[in-house]
């Protein structure tokens, strides 16, 4: 009961913060303006798309490479070395819905297989011929419904969200514990009965459940949306395998598992930020260098490209654990049966401990200190 | 009830206190010392803030760095600059320490009521903390100091930032809470305790100087204190004979306040001294 109403006392006096509700209301809007941008450009590509299911339709569950269109065929050379180049960039929102169209073409490309693979990068061409493989193996028409999912969950983790839900947690989180400091709270905190190390593990809780809070609100409430305007209710638990357009996890059973890992990885990348910034701003004496810290470790791997790749791959720095943008690293893991154990996976472990290492160093006995 | 044994504190080789022994039962004290003698240090031991580098502070018999959490529980602590959460409204504050304290929100919020009530803030309950002024701000820190009804109350510099009619209002506070508890009130204004404090505590060179009542302490330099008018001309010379405690300009002249060992002068009217005079003495450095 105390203990509740002290938690509920730390999140009021982190949220009655001004910076927290700015920027959460530029984090809402910033989704809310991309969902009915990737709304638009979907209501332009689901004609298309509706044509293909029809063609995919008629074959029955069996590719038939001879069922497509001549006029599908019969792309020249320079218009697929167009659509390559576009391909090449795998970091681009729009590629995967790019790619299906081109799944479609794949009479052409299979023609020009060699020229074609030769002008792909290697990640490209691994998710290619993958993609390809697995075409013709199950044959399944191909429902395209899922893109809206798929559009939450790029933008969802997007570079721009995980840049803002970052900044937020890193402005609101960073000045909790030298606050108390600064401001002598910390002289009543500690002469009173629950001390100073009980309050440093209510602050810790209180801000690890508003994170929760926020995050989930955040990704529930959204994917609640997207499924409303794309009318997708029942993809959430298509088998992703007869999904080509999610080549983001080919090898995970359901859509389902796919948004759990995806929530998953934001939920801890945000618990890392605030595991992070509760530390060093339980070590700091002044606000600045608390920020200025955070902030320094929340852009690291964009301030230092180098380690981009590290770091993305062992999920170490919070903003490349939240941010889902980039892919390449989805097909380098182990593979057990049907499922692969991809890096990003493993980072889930990785955040997991990482915030376990904050908590401790956080609320850890001080040897000092007087029960 | 509680007891200081052989006290010490020092930061480093900076010796702060020395060999502090103090018994306090139930009452008044008043800690009494010039800025920078350590009496902020001493009230950081005695609520288990800061260990000491030697000695003990105990509670009915067991030491209070061994009591924890059950010392703190029937403590209440003012400290000398008081930390808020300036967003929050006077109320959420005080919830706050309310559950720092470990009370329950309905017991709480009865509490808080009611102290905000005694102190004349009940209409400013719900008004954040920003927008107060030193003095209710001052306030909102005692009623904090108080919400858990504690036992022993450590009060540093309370008075600060209070108006008259607010020091009369804390002062009978303290007077009707002395009788049941044990309160110690750290101040270099002297006026807030004379009349208050049972018992006065004054700290120099490191220790415990003095730790008598009012009444006695007084009394030692009964017979030094005198009164006398000088003209303006002669005050320099004067000045720098005896130590000037206090002055008034007057029609005729400077009315001063003065000590000296003897009655040099049939003129000299001789005063009873009070205890401003005796911290003049002890750490004059006004003449």
């Amino acid at each position: 009961m105390i203990y509740r109403d002290m938690i509920i006392a730390e999140i009021k006096s982190i949220t009655s913060n001004v910076t927290f509700k700015v920027l959460l209301f530029l984090l809402v809007s910033l989704q809310i303006t991309g969902m009915f941008e990737s709304y638009k450009s979907w209501k332009d590509i689901v004609v298309n798309i509706e044509s293909y299911n029809n063609v995919a339709d008629l074959w029955n569950g069996i590719l038939d490479w001879e069922m497509i269109d001549k006029e599908e065929i019969d792309l020249d050379t320079g218009d697929i070395n167009s659509s390559l180049e576009k391909y090449r960039d795998i970091t681009k929102d729009t590629w995967y819905v790019e790619y299906l169209l081109a799944a479609y073409r794949n009479a052409a490309w299979y023609r020009n297989i060699d020229f074609l693979q030769e002008q792909l990068s290697i990640d490209a061409k691994k998710i290619y011929q993958d993609n390809l493989r697995r075409l013709s193996i199950v044959g399944e028409p191909t429902y395209v419904n899922c893109y809206g999912l798929n559009i939450f969950v790029q933008n969802l983790t997007g570079i721009a969200t995980a840049f803002l839900i970052g900044v937020i947690l890193v402005l609101l989180l960073s000045p909790i514990f030298v606050r108390d400091k600064q401001n002598s709270m910390d002289i009543i905190i500690e002469s009173s009965k629950l001390g100073y190390r009980k309050n440093k593990i209510m602050k810790v809780y209180a801000s690890f459940l508003l994170v929760f809070i926020i995050v989930s609100v955040y990704y529930f409430g959204f994917l609640f949306m997207y499924l409303m305007l794309f009318r997708d209710y029942q993809s959430i638990i298509y088998p992703i395998n007869s999904l080509p357009v999610f080549y983001n996890s080919p090898y995970d059973s359901s859509i389902l598992g796919y948004l759990i890992k995806s929530y998953l990885r934001l939920l801890l990348g945000s618990f890392a930020i605030t595991g992070s910034s509760l530390l060093i701003s339980e070590k700091s004496k002044s606000y600045v260098i608390s920020i200025v810290l955070n902030l320094f470790l929340l852009l690291f791997p964009f301030i230092v490209p180098s380690f981009g790749l590290i770091s993305k791959i062992m999920g170490l720095f919070p903003i490349s654990s939240i941010q889902g943008l980039f892919t390449y690293d989805q097909y380098i893991g182990y593979e057990f049966g049907k499922y692969v154990l991809v890096y990003k996976d493993l980072s889930i472990g990785f955040l997991l401990l990482m915030n376990i290492i904050s908590i401790y160093l956080i609320c850890r006995r001080n040897k000092y200190y007087v029960k | 009830m509680l007891i200081i044994e052989n006290l010490n504190k020092s930061y480093g080789n900076n010796l702060i206190l020395e060999n502090i022994n103090l018994s306090f039962g139930k009452g008044v004290y008043a800690l009494v010392a010039p800025n920078g003698f350590g009496k902020t240090t001493l009230l950081s031991m005695m609520s288990t803030i800061m260990n000491p580098s030697g000695g003990d502070i105990k509670y009915n018999g067991k030491s209070i760095y061994k009591l924890g959490e059950k010392y703190r529980d029937i403590l209440g602590y003012l400290p000398q600059t008081i930390g808020y959460y300036e967003n929050n409204t006077a109320v959420q504050n005080l919830l706050y320490v309310a559950a720092l304290k470990g009370i329950d929100k309905s017991t709480a919020k009865k509490r808080i009521d009611y102290m905000l009530e005694q102190f004349g803030l009940i209409e400013s309950k719900d008004k954040k903390i920003r927008t107060f002024s030193g003095g209710m701000k001052q306030r909102i820190g005692i009623i904090g100091a108080l919400l858990n009804d504690p036992q022993i109350i450590l009060l540093d510099e309370p008075t600060a930032g209070l108006d008259p009619k607010e020091r009369k209002n804390l002062k009978t506070i303290l007077a009707h809470m002395g009788q049941e508890k044990l309160i110690l009130v750290s101040t270099h204004i002297i006026s807030d305790i004379e009349f208050l404090a049972n018992q006065i505590i004054m700290l120099k060179d490191k220790s415990v100087f003095i730790n008598d009542t009012s009444e006695n302490i007084c009394n030692r330099i009964k017979g030094s204190i005198f009164e006398n008018v000088v003209k303006a001309e002669d005050y320099l010379k004067f000045s720098t004979k005896y130590m000037i405690l206090d002055e008034q300009m007057q029609e005729n002249g400077i009315k001063l306040r003065f000590y000296s060992n003897a009655k040099d002068d049939a003129k000299w009217q001789e005063v009873f001294p009070g205890l401003n005079d005796v911290f003049l003495v002890l750490y004059g450095k006004r003449k």
